[in-house]
């Protein structure tokens, strides 16, 4: 059990450095340090925190850093509504709240000694980067064997951590693939949406696990294209959303079926969730 | 344990007690509304009712609560600081309810730590009911009108008395050291199983409560739920009743220097309660958060605690402006 009396209490935090991602201004990603070092947690790829604004609210976020970089906490956030809003206004050396680690993680374990492939589309890229990070360190690099990414989004400007991709594209122990839904000029690599792109890729499902995150919609085109591939449903595995509250399973928003996402998930395998009637 | 007998010419005096070493809380009438209120004087509690029209779980998960308070950046955590809460006179439906909040906020992983600092000392002691309501039916679901399950002691009216029951050793001491109550005698105890079996009787016949959950499993398309969302207004009254229900909201009140983060009880039946930031909405039609009731209630709950989630009290059946009665839509789920 976490400390009781501090459970809904946000640690102070103060924004180091903060990077626009896209031209349109709506993403933007936080690097977050403890004001105070002592607070400092661990945590793994897939979970969350709740960002706390105090006089608006508070917003979960997927955990876009890396276990393995320890000096910052790193939030991408999308503007939509009220405390996102508030998080778009902060400049660097202001400080907010953050609540957490909350949730599951990616089954980093059983990942280990076989092949994994991430599937993403826009902004959801988020948690994945963690995983890609977090798999890619020396210190655990050699637990896994191919790593292959699959992302892409609407236009070339949309998706996330640009500089970083291109670090990844040059590297020999990732295979990178980026693709946008529509040509446009100078762009060469991939055309297409992520599932087609997926198809034609057609990672080897034999020794391997993927992951996929992205708008629902892409995330139902791509979920066949996978069973074709070969890949049974206990070893595909998402990441959900619900309008979420405590976090911690007790304010009774975020279930799905008989399953709180913000305490069994937000990770699931196909396999968990064909089990479950509600739709996801 | 203790079996004894408080006469009811000295039932002021066993209050004037309670009220030095808690804060005593006990069924009052208010312009015609009956609810657990904070005890001053003994002569202002009726043990002499059904039911209270609101649950007594609001004192220790409060409909508005603030959880902390901020000011420039550090906020501190708010928790209820006076004397241990008494209850006198809860009903046995009630007294289960607060066993499954306590499930609820205090296991899986986390724990919720108003709830526990209200409720981890409390004193509950029941009242028996003699008379059942039209809306009762607490025998559907693991409950009888005399269970003791969730209270310290229990007592049953039995005219010129209540007989006091310890079910716990917290009540067991408190009866301990009641000098001058008589010990209960065998005739006392018979006449108490005589009212307990003609409450019993005054219930409604038992259905295949055992079945619901798994009859649930297989109804997530059923036309049921479209057709009671047909005369659900989503009003969420039934909720805001419910003893078993714990969802809530959090929310900030004041500017982004001083203020204060409060937890507000909040409904499913309610549209925006899933909506998402993106505009998605999950539950968008009526008959989606109608199912999202009976199933948490009949299904998921038990899944989780391996309870029910409704403990038959009959506040919803009462006040529903539209009639629907969760009673019917549980004979409806068994005859699927
Ligand atoms: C596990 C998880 C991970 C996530 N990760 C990310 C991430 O990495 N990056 C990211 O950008 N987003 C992420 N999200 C989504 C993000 O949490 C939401 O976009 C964000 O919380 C929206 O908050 P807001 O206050 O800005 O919007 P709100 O102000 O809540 O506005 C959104 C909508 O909600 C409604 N609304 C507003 N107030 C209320 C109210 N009081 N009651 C009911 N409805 C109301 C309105 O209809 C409004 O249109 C994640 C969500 C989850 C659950
Ligand atoms: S669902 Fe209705 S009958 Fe059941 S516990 Fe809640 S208010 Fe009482
Ligand atoms: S009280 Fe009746 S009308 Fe109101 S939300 Fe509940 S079931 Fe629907
Ligand atoms: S967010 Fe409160 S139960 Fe999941």
């Amino acid at each position: 059990m976490v400390e009781s009396t501090k459970t809904y209490i946000p640690i102070p935090v103060k924004v180091s450095r903060i990077n626009e991602e896209s031209p349109d201004r709506t993403l933007r990603t936080y690097d977050l340090e403890f004001v105070n070092k002592e607070d400092r947690f661990d945590y793994m790829p897939g979970q969350f925190c709740q960002l706390s604004i105090f006089g608006k609210g508070e917003s979960p976020l997927g955990i876009a850093s890396s276990p393995t970089e320890t000096d910052f906490l790193r939030f991408t956030v999308n503007r939509v509504g009220v405390v996102t809003t508030a998080i778009h206004y902060l400049e660097e050396g202001d400080e907010l709240g953050v609540r957490g680690p909350l949730g599951n993680y990616y089954p980093v374990e059983k990942f280990k000694g076989q092949n994994v492939v991430i599937v993403s589309g826009g902004f959801a890229f988020t948690t994945l980067r963690s995983l890609v990070v977090y798999m890619l360190d020396p210190a655990h690099r050699g637990d896994y064997k191919d790593i292959t990414v699959i992302y892409g989004a609407r236009t070339p400007d949309l998706l996330i951590y640009k500089d970083e991709l291109e670090k990844w594209e040059t590297r020999k122990d990732i295979n990178v693939h980026l693709t946008i839904d529509k040509g446009i000029q100078g762009w060469k690599k991939h055309v297409g949406f992520v599932p087609s792109v997926t198809k034609e890729i057609a990672p080897a499902s034999k020794d391997a696990w993927v992951v996929v995150c992205g708008p629902p919609i892409m995330i139902k085109y791509t979920l066949p294209v996978l069973t074709e591939l070969g890949f049974p449903s206990e070893r595909i595995y998402t990441s959900l959303e619900r309008r979420m509250k405590c976090g911690i399973g007790k304010c009774g928003r975020c279930n799905i079926g008989a399953k709180y996402i913000c305490l069994d998930g937000p990770v699931f395998s196909l396999a968990e969730l064909e089990d479950i009637s509600e739709p996801y | 344990m203790k079996k004894l007998k408080l006469k009811k010419k000295n039932l002021g005096d066993f209050i004037n007690e309670l009220t030095r070493d808690y804060a005593l809380y006990a069924p009052q009438e208010k312009e015609g509304t009956i609810s657990f209120s904070l005890v001053e004087k003994p002569e202002e509690i009726t043990l002499d009712y059904h039911n209270s029209d609101t649950s007594p779980k609001e004192i220790f998960f409060p409909q508005k609560e603030v959880i902390l308070t901020y000011q420039d950046g550090n906020s501190q955590p708010v928790f209820y600081e006076g004397k241990p809460f008494a209850l006198l006179g809860v009903r046995p439906c009630d007294a289960k309810s607060f066993q499954l909040l306590h499930q609820v906020f205090s296991t899986k992983k986390f724990e919720d730590p108003y709830w526990l600092t209200r409720f981890k000392n409390a004193l509950i002691i029941g009242l028996a009911c003699n008379d059942t309501l039209p809306t009762c039916f607490c025998n559907w679901l693991d409950g009888s009108p005399h269970g003791k399950e969730g209270m310290d002691i229990l007592l049953t009216d039995l005219g010129e008395t209540y007989l006091a029951e310890a079910v716990t050793e917290k009540g067991e001491s408190l009866l301990k050291q009641q000098k001058d109550w008589e010990e209960a005698s065998e005739a006392d105890l018979k006449q108490a199983s005589k009212l307990e079996e003609t409450a019993l009787k005054s219930l409604p016949p038992k259905i295949e409560s055992a079945k619901l959950k798994e009859k649930l499993d297989g109804m997530w398309d059923d036309p049921l739920w479209e057709e009671i969302a047909q005369r659900c207004l989503n009003c969420g009254a039934c909720a805001y009743l419910c003893p078993t229900c714990h969802c809530f909201d959090i929310q900030d009140e004041g500017n982004e220097k001083n203020g204060k983060r409060i937890r507000l009880w909040d409904c499913c039946m309610y549209p925006l309660f899933t909506k998402e930031g993106s505009g998605h909405n999950p539950r968008k039609n009526p008959a989606d958060r109608v199912k999202q009731r009976f199933m948490h209630k009949f299904n998921y709950i038990i899944q989780n605690f391996d309870k029910y989630g409704c403990i038959g009290c009959g506040r919803c059946i009462t006040y529903c402006p539209v009639n629907i009665d969760v009673r019917e839509v549980l004979k409806q789920i068994l005859e699927t």
